[in-house]
């Protein structure tokens, strides 16, 4: 046993410390943060600080209310987005401040605004949402002048629907839905890393196989131990890089809601229930695909076609997702539970299910003891694979001989006790 | 009990008979070498003693019986090509499988920085295998394989891509090495090696047995019909010769049909040849190599 943490503390560390490993783990925060930075200086570009006139035909702002400071717009627009807006006698004056670039635009409001609602917006370049919202819940402000402060608030914050499991443990709402589909985006990351390592993973075996060093290995411990550490050693490897990911992931949220005071990062929602069987069953779904990688590559001959399993294998994780309208409509339907039953796919589609239904504890219960008993048989059957395959160079090993009771692999198991 | 004892062992793969009926045994504290050609079975035979395959017949005993893991931490292997991690730096890759022989990490990394030491790749401690020349590497697998002060060592073409002062030290390493009862298996394709350090040798051919034995004795087996000779003067001809060659400073005689090295001898003192050296011409290894596969093949 001592043997293989040897093993798996060396796969470890030869991965970890390594400049590529070091990338790997900021590029994928970096990118995010990244793109948040291009989104929020695109989302700036389409903002305009300059004040918004108005020109008020009817009259009828001639004591215009101020909008009340706890009144955000629902837009999310931030303070330090709000436009002043000025009042004008009448369109020329108007038109001169909006061609001198003094105004981003003005409002005309029809002589019959109160009872048509017409208003004609003039501008010469797209003004800002930021000011059109706010001039919006502006006149929404002063047409509710006569009601209380909350009543007004709430008709200008609008319908707000919470929607929340009978157990009260999961909910979403309208405006952090990103909330409801964490367990999607969690899977999405695992799935890159999935297909970022699945081929290097079998590369390594196939080099390691064909340079000999597992010949050498095998005369110091037994294929158990070797294919046990290395399997474990990636485990951890990915494990760390997954966690880096995510932590990094959260304190970019964390930024996002407090420093940038970005609305839907704050109304974020996580059950940690939810998240707990999420990532119970991200490290044995690991284990098993990182065990069948291994095997393809201890029964292939050829780095490109064990590449191409490895592959497959990363591409069967994906398959709920092109189901996912079934599971979200069935979340009960028998797709749906096999589907969440089979080992390869229960992952993703657990996470799918997670988010737009309510998973019974049985239903996760047992695709963990599924998962968790196929990532241990994976385990064993690529040790045999090492085994029959590992020294037959320019033979690859059949399937049917890996899983079979031949003649070989029988007498290949007795040396490996 | 030998240390490694091996019995009419057979070994195939699909259609090709790898090992035949190969048997032989090692004693304790030899240099037993394991020649054969290209193809022979010699690979296969050393890992199948290595328990990295199973023979389809026959029996292998090490140590007194089936190889274990604990047995495992008594050899020390060295395959022909490469076999150590490429993309890891040296030391940490000799200490890493050092470890696995049982050692302690730290006696691990004392140990081979006395081995860096010793064959001059202290400076490249730090620099991957990769990065190293092949005899560098070639090295670096011989630190591997002793490192753990192994009571049996099976080592396969040790002198490949050694330099000659490189090959010297190897040598006299292996010699050490015997002097202190270990036990050493060694296939090469370097006859004149063998004929410096083996004990005794195995020679197989098809994946059979061809030669077994004590070196020494084969030779003799082996021995020509001519005697080796130096004098001080010049050969004049004498009865029972066939023929004379001259390889330096000897003169190598083939005797005729019906003569003896005996009668040869009284001959030469009959003709009054001052003799400085007289002996029985022994066949090298690899003359008695290319008769005995000859042979096998005729």
């Amino acid at each position: 046993m001592y043997k293989l943490w040897l093993v798996a503390a060396h796969e470890y560390k030869r991965e970890v410390l390594t400049r590529s490993f070091i990338v790997a783990i900021l590029a994928s925060p970096l990118l995010i943060a990244l793109i948040i930075g291009i989104s929020m200086w695109t989302e700036s570009m389409q903002r305009d600080g300059r004040p918004i006139g108005y020109v008020d035909q009817p009259g009828w702002l001639a004591d215009p209310v101020a909008l009340p400071e706890d009144n955000r717009p629902q837009s999310g627009i931030r303070q330090s987005e709000l436009v002043a807006m000025i009042s004008y006698a009448s369109e020329e004056v108007a038109r001169d401040a909006l061609e001198s670039g003094h105004i981003q635009a003005y409002f005309v409001l029809a002589s019959d605004y109160l009872d048509t609602g017409k208003a004609e917006l003039v501008y010469i370049t797209p003004p800002g949402d930021n000011a059109t919202t706010q001039f919006s819940d502006f006149l929404k402000a002063y047409l509710l002048a006569d009601q209380a402060p909350d009543v007004r608030r709430r008709v200008i914050d609008g319908t707000y629907i919470t929607v929340r499991t009978p157990s009260g443990s999961r909910q979403a709402s309208q405006r952090a839905a990103i909330g409801a589909v964490v367990p999607i985006l969690i899977c999405m990351v695992f799935m890159i890393l999935l297909s970022i390592s699945s081929t290097s993973l079998v590369q390594t075996v196939v080099k390691e196989k064909v340079n000999r060093t597992m010949e050498v290995m095998l005369t110091s411990i037994s294929t158990g131990q070797l294919i046990g550490g290395k399997v474990l050693g990636i485990v951890g490897v990915s494990m760390t890089l997954l966690l880096s990911w995510l932590v990094g992931l959260a304190f970019l949220v964390l930024v996002g809601a407090r420093l940038l005071g970005v609305e839907w990062i704050r109304h974020i929602h996580l059950a940690p229930q939810m998240l707990l069987a999420i990532f119970a069953m991200v490290i044995p779904t690991y284990t098993l695909f990182a065990a069948l990688m291994t095997a393809a590559g201890a029964a292939m001959t050829d780095t490109q076609e064990s590449q191409q399993v490895g592959g497959l294998l990363a591409f069967s994780f994906a398959i709920p997702f092109w189901a996912i309208q079934t599971l979200v409509e069935h979340p009960r339907g028998p797709l749906s539970i096999g589907l969440s039953l089979f080992p390869l796919t229960s992952l993703s589609s657990m996470c799918v299910l997670l988010s737009f239904s309510n998973v019974p504890a049985w239903h996760i219960a047992a695709s963990l003891a599924i998962l968790v008993a196929s990532a241990v048989g994976a385990v064993w059957l690529a040790s045999r694979a090492l085994r029959l395959g590992m020294l037959r160079y320019g033979k690859r090993v059949s399937w049917r001989e890996i899983a079979g009771r031949t003649k070989l692999a029988m007498t290949a198991e007795r040396g490996s006790q | 009990m030998y240390p490694v004892e091996v019995s009419h062992i057979a070994k195939a793969f699909g259609s090709t008979q790898a090992v035949d009926d190969v048997s032989f045994s090692v004693e304790h504290g030899e240099i037993f070498g394991l020649l054969g050609p290209n193809g022979a079975g010699k690979t296969t035979t050393i890992r199948i003693v290595l328990d990295l395959f199973k023979p389809d017949r026959g029996a292998v005993s090490v140590f007194g019986g089936a190889m274990d893991e604990d047995k495992k931490e008594r050899i020390g292997y060295m395959p022909e090509e490469r076999g150590l991690y490429q993309d890891v730096p040296l030391e940490r890759c000799l200490v890493y499988l050092a470890t696995l022989k049982g050692l302690p990490a730290a006696e691990a990394r004392h140990r081979v920085g006395r081995y860096l030491d010793r064959f001059g790749l202290a400076q490249h401690r730090n620099k991957k295998t990769k990065e190293l020349s092949k005899g560098m590497q070639q090295k670096a697998q011989i630190i591997n394989t002793i490192l753990h002060d192994p009571e049996l060592i099976i080592i396969d073409e040790p002198f490949a891509s050694l330099d000659p002062v490189n090959t010297q030290m190897v040598k006299e390493l292996m010699r050490d090495l015997r002097s202190r009862g270990t036990t050493i298996i060694m296939s090469t394709h370097q006859m004149h090696q063998v004929e410096e350090l083996c004990d005794r040798i195995l020679l197989i051919n098809e994946g059979r047995n061809v030669l077994y034995g004590e070196l020494d004795t084969i030779r003799r087996q082996y021995s020509g019909h001519a005697v080796v000779v130096r004098s001080s003067q010049e050969l004049p001809p004498i009865p029972g010769v066939a023929q004379m060659s001259v390889h330096n400073s000897d003169v190598k005689l083939a005797l005729a049909a019906g003569t003896t090295p005996q009668s040869v001898l009284q001959n030469m003192i009959a003709e009054g040849v001052v003799l400085e050296k007289f002996e029985i011409a022994l066949p090298s290894v690899e003359e008695i190599f290319v008769l005995a596969v000859g042979e096998g093949e005729a």
